[in-house]
């Protein structure tokens, strides 16, 4: 795991605003603990030591723990998103259906674990996690600019 | 009481009306979306000028292989239009027009069980009324609750999660607990590869879910109930989300529509990934802001789950099966995620009914058993169903959570077998040591799996006794399943 330091990444002031507020309008229970994770994560597509330490105050829980619960959740983010960034599904349907001939056509794309869409085989996801079905190796590289 | 049961039912469809006849419902959902079905909205109004507001949006109706869709309804017969992006927008256009050719009768109105409504409806209250939502539950609030846990318990319904553990015996645990506030959770989350029918429910037919909620509540008494759906289902929980503000705006949710009063909570949470997160016990952590992680077992559930409360875990999918209680009788039937090499994937409600065989789960898809060597039934904590059992009859319990993947004649089995091994790997969450060294250990002996038989047979026993969840406990099952079916598959 990368090590949190001075180099930070940085991260959009206003969409950190947006997160603290949407953390700001959940009750101060542990049980919004994941609630108030995501309504940060929603705001800055990735979590950045700042957000955490601002939901682990306000639900009080200790960061420590806070980050325990954030590693936990594949889904949650500690690193910016690379912007243009096209994942490829590799889940056993898409396996079948030729995820590797895609990966070979794009190569700056990422592999990714069942997205759950395996009746519209081969899938892939855009930057922003929007699914395209039953794509083609063509249609891929076009479509991440290749 | 001098009222009748029916009068709630039919003051609720004459302030909701359905919308009327003839109209287009184009299909989109995560299937459609993920083929831009969109735009075919946005066709479809053009090419009907000054009706453009007969065009509708409406969720997957299941046949994913035909999408993008737009199904018809025309009088008294309702007609999908298949690939749209192959076959365009005109035939659809003249059917809404009158001409819908010879296949006018194509999928006739509203079948049975817990798809019936799927992909037939806008989205709106009135059109699920009219189509027999909360019909379950306006009978059921005439019986009391130990007649309602004798129905279910009579229909033989059990939990579609995959455990098939009889719905009203666990019922009947947590509402023994009479003193103490009792709680639901619906696990929505899904995060089984292979599997997509609750999101299909979730998206197209949400209200059966609530209704399934409430008839839960009426046999058990919670109070609260928590929604917890996977993570990436947006358009799911957006869907029912929208559900439950129309069911609260018609005095659904709190009874009053029937005179009564639930005093329910219901609250919707998302999950953030992890296929651990589809065990009940991680669920539990994660809603009360734990990690998630498994628990050890005992204490089950019913006498101390979420909050130390006794509490009921039910798949969405069973919370849907439990509204076709009164239907005469009611349909056996199971959600099959089908995928794989297949010409039609998709979600398909199968009759468990003794006589319906793998082969022909096959031929509905339009596969031919005979280029089929098997089918990962399970996914990651899966087996194998080799062409020799395709004879036999689907059992319900057989079926887990009904994901299956077909693997045609092409398919490397060996390959197959690896990829799932690596995924229990990654997604072990490192909790119980059986689990997350034994995931690791297994992708390590499966590089040369027949040299180290003896060796793997003392993992997968390890994993299997030694695992505090079931996460790890099935890990084993689709290699031990592939060594068994294919060992020759290992050698190349």
């Amino acid at each position: 795991m990368r090590l949190m330091t001075e180099d930070t990444p940085p991260f959009d002031l206003d969409a950190m605003q947006d997160g603290m507020s949407g953390v700001d309008a959940l009750p101060r229970d542990r049980e919004q603990l994941l609630p108030a994770l995501q309504a940060m994560h929603d705001a800055l597509h990735w979590l950045p030591r700042e957000a955490i330490s601002y939901v682990a105050s306000h639900i009080r829980v200790p960061l420590s723990e806070v980050y325990a619960t954030t590693t936990a959740y594949s889904e949650l983010r500690l690193e910016p998103p690379v912007p243009g960034q096209w994942h490829v599904c590799t889940g056993v349907a898409c396996d079948l259906a030729g995820a590797d001939a895609l990966l070979e056509a794009a190569p700056t794309a990422a592999r990714i674990d069942c997205q759950f869409l395996c009746a519209l085989a081969p899938v892939v996801t855009d930057e922003h996690e929007r699914l395209f079905g039953r794509v083609t190796a063509d249609e891929l590289r076009e479509r991440a600019g290749a | 009481m001098t009222t009748t049961s029916i009068e709630p039912l039919a003051r609720l469809r004459e302030q909701y009306p359905a919308a009327k006849l003839p109209r287009i419902l184009v299909h989109r959902g995560t299937a459609g979306d993920a083929l831009r079905a969109e735009r075919y909205l946005d066709e479809l109004r053009d090419a009907l000028g000054d009706r453009a507001d007969a065009v509708y949006e409406a969720a997957s109706d299941g046949a994913n292989w035909a999408a993008p869709s737009a199904t018809v309804f025309q009088g008294t017969y309702t007609r999908r239009f298949d690939r749209l992006d192959l076959n365009g927008i005109d035939e659809v256009v003249a059917c809404f027009n009158g001409d819908c050719g010879d296949e006018a009768n194509y999928a006739g109105t509203g079948g049975r069980g817990l798809t019936a409504r799927l992909g037939r409806n806008n989205g709106s209250l009135g059109d699920v009324l009219a189509q027999g939502a909360y019909v379950a539950l306006d009978r059921a609030l005439d019986m009391t609750a130990d007649q309602l846990l004798d129905a279910i318990e009579a229909g033989g319904f059990t939990g579609r999660g995959g455990a098939h553990f009889p719905v009203a015996s666990k019922w009947r645990f947590a509402g023994a607990h009479r003193d103490e506030p009792r709680m639901l959770v619906v696990n929505a989350e899904e995060g089984e590869p292979g599997v997509f029918k609750d999101r299909h429910l979730l998206e197209g037919d949400p209200h059966r879910l609530i209704e399934g909620i409430l008839l839960a509540h009426h046999a058990v008494g919670f109070e609260r109930a928590y929604v917890y759906i996977n993570g990436q289902a947006r358009i799911a929980r957006a869907s029912f989300e929208r559900a439950l503000e129309q069911a609260r705006e018609a005095r659904i949710l709190d009874g009053s529509a029937w005179e009564r009063s639930f005093d329910l909570e219901i609250h919707v949470r998302s999950g953030a990934g992890g296929y651990v997160c589809g065990e009940e016990s991680v669920i539990l952590n994660s809603i009360e802001g734990e990690r998630p992680v498994p628990r050890y077992k005992p204490p089950f559930a019913t006498d101390r789950g979420l909050f130390d409360r006794p509490t009921v875990i039910n798949n969405a999918e069973t919370l849907c099966a439990v509204t076709t209680v009164f239907d005469n009788p009611p349909p056996p039937t199971k959600l099959v995620s089908l995928s794989g090499d297949v010409p039609r994937p998709g979600l398909y409600e199968v009759p468990v009914d003794g006589a319906t065989t793998w082969a022909g789960l096959l031929a509905m898809a339009g596969a031919n058993p005979g280029d089929t060597q098997a089918i990962l039934l399970g996914g990651p904590s899966g087996t194998f169903v080799m062409p020799e059992q395709f004879e036999d009859a689907l059992e319900m319990r057989g079926l887990g959570a009904g994901g299956t993947v077909v693997l045609g004649r092409d398919a490397d089995l060996a390959r197959v077998t690896r990829e799932l091994a690596a995924y229990n790997m990654r997604e072990s969450c490192g909790e119980c040591t059986p689990c997350r060294e034994g995931t690791v250990r297994m992708v390590q002996l499966l590089e040369s799996p027949r040299e180290h038989r003896e060796e793997i047979a003392s993992l997968i026993e390890v994993l299997t006794e030694g695992s505090l969840c079931q996460l790890g406990g099935m890990a084993g099952r689709p290699v031990e399943s592939a060594l068994e079916q294919f060992p020759a598959a290992f050698d190349q």
